[in-house]
């Protein structure tokens, strides 16, 4: 009897020990059947936050005496094909040679562009970039970010970079409709804050290849048995999805420009999600000092009015909200939306077109140059 | 926040200790704090319609209980909890609905509307308006205080997705405050890895990639895979949400209470009649008591009988979801209630041995529930029929992917196992305690789940029954 007792006394104790043992022996030998088979190594949706602390980190080293721009935007600034040329190297090009005319002082723009990086990330980033303490800020505003469709694509895991003290504001934005919800907000803050990102990561890494290992495991078992057709659907499924993204390929349909530009184009309310995040974004910079310039990047209004999708109207509208915004913060807004031809667009999301890069890119980078202050032109402060 | 992440573990963890260290007379509150705390990461401003709802239907409640006519404020009640459901999650789609019409008719069409459906508001409806009517008919008391009802209403393990509580179980357990003893610990820990195992490994890893896939393509694969995708879609979605039960009732043990049974071997069952006896339990339950009963029931004869059971499942299809395949899908299986009915005099009783005749049943019943489930899952008609066809059609010869299929037998004996188990858990309870490697079998099961359901969760989607 009493040893029943001890014994069921101790029992608690005993399965936990068992229980790690027995995770411990299971994780390793999946991990030892991962490499054994070289199951693939996916991308992983956090690995933009690796990408933006290396990033930050090269930007932070900024020449010394030198005029920094910080150049902010997404894949429609940058040549998604190639990643030479983008609108911050041609602006480089461009801010250097009028500086050397005028101050003779180093202009460097140091690009913070990524694909998906649109405007909410821009919003959960704000501070960080504040840090950098650049001279000028340049922000290329996609007009998809208002769409309902562009949501999934915004990374949430960068809410990590909102900083506490802004979390009430960010409470009291809609930045659920990017998936950022507290539990998010604050899981992945303190993910950061003990610096256990790269745990986290690996972790993450580690289950997509589980993922992927399933199909390893599937296409040796069919190669085994002697029937490898079994899983040919896979290659007609993927047929399919590759012929659909065909359909979109190197121009806009009806559907995926209602799906991608539709908001912007009938005309964003007054306050729209976009907006209040724009104009919060402008508030943190607009707190450091630092001027920044909004402009929206070039789209293909001459398909758009083919498919006679183009509402001047609309657009005006949603065009006319974001200057009163970016005003209202005391920056300067500059609209490129109808300054490209249909040429220079490579596909439906209205990429510039790689082999026409140093053209275009060029374009808008002359168009943008004219508006950025010179170095001697700036306030004390922002200097 | 949803069970199967990192941060609902660390929330819950959070919530179990404190739990633990408070004394028992605070515990509710501590729990109430937490649930609230728990509707809120999601969008905050949905939880002031949740406490609006709360309050006034305890405010309607209490008037309720005083008044000479409480029939009327169990009217406004009711009005007012379903009309919220309505607004929040069927006014688009009637909007949608009637737009055609409109604009034939009348030339204009109603203006799109998009808004966003709170979380869990089908579940926590049906619990407001199941305990207003069983006050009204008498069955229980009343909470005392609003902080009780508010605990009942929003109970974090239940509030999203159910098992739909009623009064009658669940107030009793809040007014003992939770009773943490050893035993219903250890069953909480089980229930937390049979869901995790079920959810994560089962319904997101190995089931979901196929049927997603051919839903996704309807008609192209060959015959054998779209059976498989079926069989698999029919496995996943029971796994998704009894798993999701089992963790939300494994929760309730760690904290001390006991939350219904949801879920129990559905796909075992030899008629439609015992499939909805066994499949989402406390839903049908709910439907039975506070639908069919009030149309009729069986008290005024077959005609009668018949008409309350279609519009109990088609309203039950629609309760799924705001869209005309919910409704088909519940359509059907009124209609094989009806003819079940008219057919078979007295059905088999679930307690009577199964006999080699009831396998047959059971499969050929598995296979009626599983062709409604295309239309359930396909998202349009043109869709579910092209499945159809290639099921009715196409060749089965060849061409049969391998691990889909077994993982599909696995799944019919793991159902098996679940009945086996849950009939004979006092045995295997007793068996595991004398041996003296108990705690290490027990221990190693245990721990060998958690590695399976971390090394799952890559692919972790969002419970299917969210969207409803």
């Amino acid at each position: 009897m009493n040893t029943h007792a001890r014994t069921s006394h101790r029992r608690p104790w005993l399965v936990l020990l068992w229980s790690t043992v027995g995770f411990g022996v299971v994780a390793w030998s999946l991990l030892t059947l991962l490499t054994t088979t070289r199951a693939p190594y996916p991308v992983v949706a956090l690995d933009v936050l690796g990408w933006f602390d290396d990033r930050m980190e090269r930007i932070a080293n900024w020449p010394p005496q030198s005029h920094r721009v910080l150049f902010i935007g997404d894949s429609l600034a940058m040549d998604v094909r190639t990643r030479r040329v983008s609108v911050a190297s041609q602006l480089q090009k461009r801010l250097t040679a009028r500086a050397a005319v005028r101050t003779r002082s180093p202009i460097k723009v140091q690009p913070l562009t990524s694909s998906g990086f649109s405007l909410y990330s821009h919003y959960f980033v704000s501070d960080d970039v504040a840090s950098l303490k650049p001279d000028q800020v340049i922000l290329a505003l996609n007009l998809m970010s208002f769409s309902e469709g562009w949501r999934s694509r915004e990374r949430y895991q960068l809410s990590a970079f909102i900083s506490p003290h802004r979390w009430l504001e960010a409470l009291g934005l809609p930045l659920h409709e990017v998936g950022v919800t507290v539990d998010r907000l604050l899981f992945y803050r303190s993910i950061r804050a003990i610096g256990a990102f790269d745990a986290w990561w690996w972790l993450q890494r580690e289950q997509a290849r589980a993922n992927r290992g399933y199909w390893r495991f599937a296409e040796w078992l069919q190669e085994w048995s002697g029937y490898p057709d079994g899983l040919g659907y896979r290659k007609e499924f993927q047929k399919l999805r590759f012929r659909r993204s065909r359909v979109f390929g190197d121009r806009a349909t009806p559907s995926s420009a209602r799906a991608l530009l539709g908001a912007a184009l009938d005309g964003v309310d007054p306050d729209h999600a976009g907006l209040q995040v724009l104009g919060a974004f402008l508030a943190h910079v607009r707190e450091a000092s630092i001027p920044v310039v909004v402009y929206v990047p070039p789209m293909n209004v001459e398909h758009l009015r083919s498919l006679g999708m183009y509402n001047e109207e609309g657009l005006g509208l949603t065009l006319k909200r974001i200057r009163t915004i970016v005003r209202g913060h005391g920056a300067t807004f500059v609209d490129l939306h109808d300054v490209l031809a249909d040429a220079e667009f490579t596909d439906f999301m209205d990429h510039l077109a790689a082999d026409r890069a140093e053209t275009s890119f060029g374009a808008v980078a002359d168009l943008l140059s004219s508006h950025i202050q010179a170095p001697h032109t700036l306030p004390k402060a922002a200097r | 926040m949803l069970f199967n992440t990192a941060q609902f573990a660390v929330f819950f963890v959070v919530v179990l200790l404190v739990h633990r260290a408070v004394p028992s007379g605070a515990r509710n509150t501590w729990l109430l704090m937490c649930s609230l705390a728990f509707y809120t990461v999601w969008i905050p401003a949905y939880l002031l319609l949740l406490l609006f709802e709360i309050s006034a239907n305890f405010l309607l409640l209490r008037r309720m209980q005083r008044s000479p006519r409480p029939w009327i404020y169990l009217r406004i009640s009711v009005a007012f909890t379903l009309g919220s459901l309505a607004f929040f999650k069927y006014a688009a789609f009637l909007i949608e609905s009637v737009a055609p019409m409109s604009g034939a008719l009348f030339g204009v069409s109603p203006p799109v509307v998009d808004i966003l459906l709170p979380l869990g508001i089908s579940f926590y409806s049906f619990q407001m308006i199941a305990l207003q009517v069983d006050v009204y008919r008498g069955a229980i008391e009343p909470p005392r205080s609003l902080a009780r009802y508010t605990l009942f209403i929003a109970f974090f393990p239940q509030l999203i997705a159910g098992p739909i509580l009623r009064g009658a179980e669940f107030l009793p357990q809040l007014e003992r405050g939770g009773v943490v003893e050893p035993t219903r610990t250890r069953r909480g820990v089980w229930l937390i890895a049979c869901g995790l195992l079920k959810k994560l490994v089962f319904g997101d890893f190995l089931l979901a990639r196929v049927s997603e896939a051919v839903f996704e393509f309807p008609g192209v694969a060959p015959a054998s895979v779209h059976l498989i995708a079926i069989y698999s879609f029919a496995f996943q979605i029971y796994f998704d949400f009894s798993g999701y039960t089992d963790m939300a009732r494994g929760m309730g043990c760690l904290l001390g209470f006991d939350l219904p049974l949801n879920f129990r071997e559905p796909y075992l069952s030899r008629n439609p009649a015992e499939f909805w006896r066994r499949w989402h339990m406390t839903l049908s339950l709910w439907l039975r008591d506070y639908l069919y009963i009030p149309l009729g029931g069986n008290r005024h004869g077959p005609g009668r009988m018949y008409a309350a059971l279609l519009v109990t499942m088609l309203l039950g299809g629609l309760w799924h979801g705001a869209a005309w395949n919910f409704v088909i899908w519940g359509g059907m299986h009124g209609l094989l209630l009806v003819v079940h009915r008219s057919v078979v005099r007295r059905p088999r009783g679930e307690r009577e041995p199964f006999t080699l005749g009831d396998i047959a049943r059971v499969v050929l019943f598995f296979h009626a529930t599983c062709v409604l489930w295309i239309f359930f899952r396909a998202a349009t008609f043109e869709g579910a029929w092209k499945i159809l066809v290639r099921l009715c059609t196409g060749s089965y010869l060849g061409d049969w992917p391998l691990l889909p299929t077994l993982v599909v037998v696995a799944c019919v004996a793991l159902h098996v196992l679940e009945r086996l188990v849950r009939t004979n858990l006092p045995a295997i309870r007793s068996a595991l305690a004398r041996n003296p490697a108990g705690a290490a079998i027990e221990g190693l099961a245990l721990g060998a789940v958690a590695a399976l359901a971390a090394a799952a969760s890559g692919v972790a989607s969002e419970f299917i029954y969210f969207q409803f």
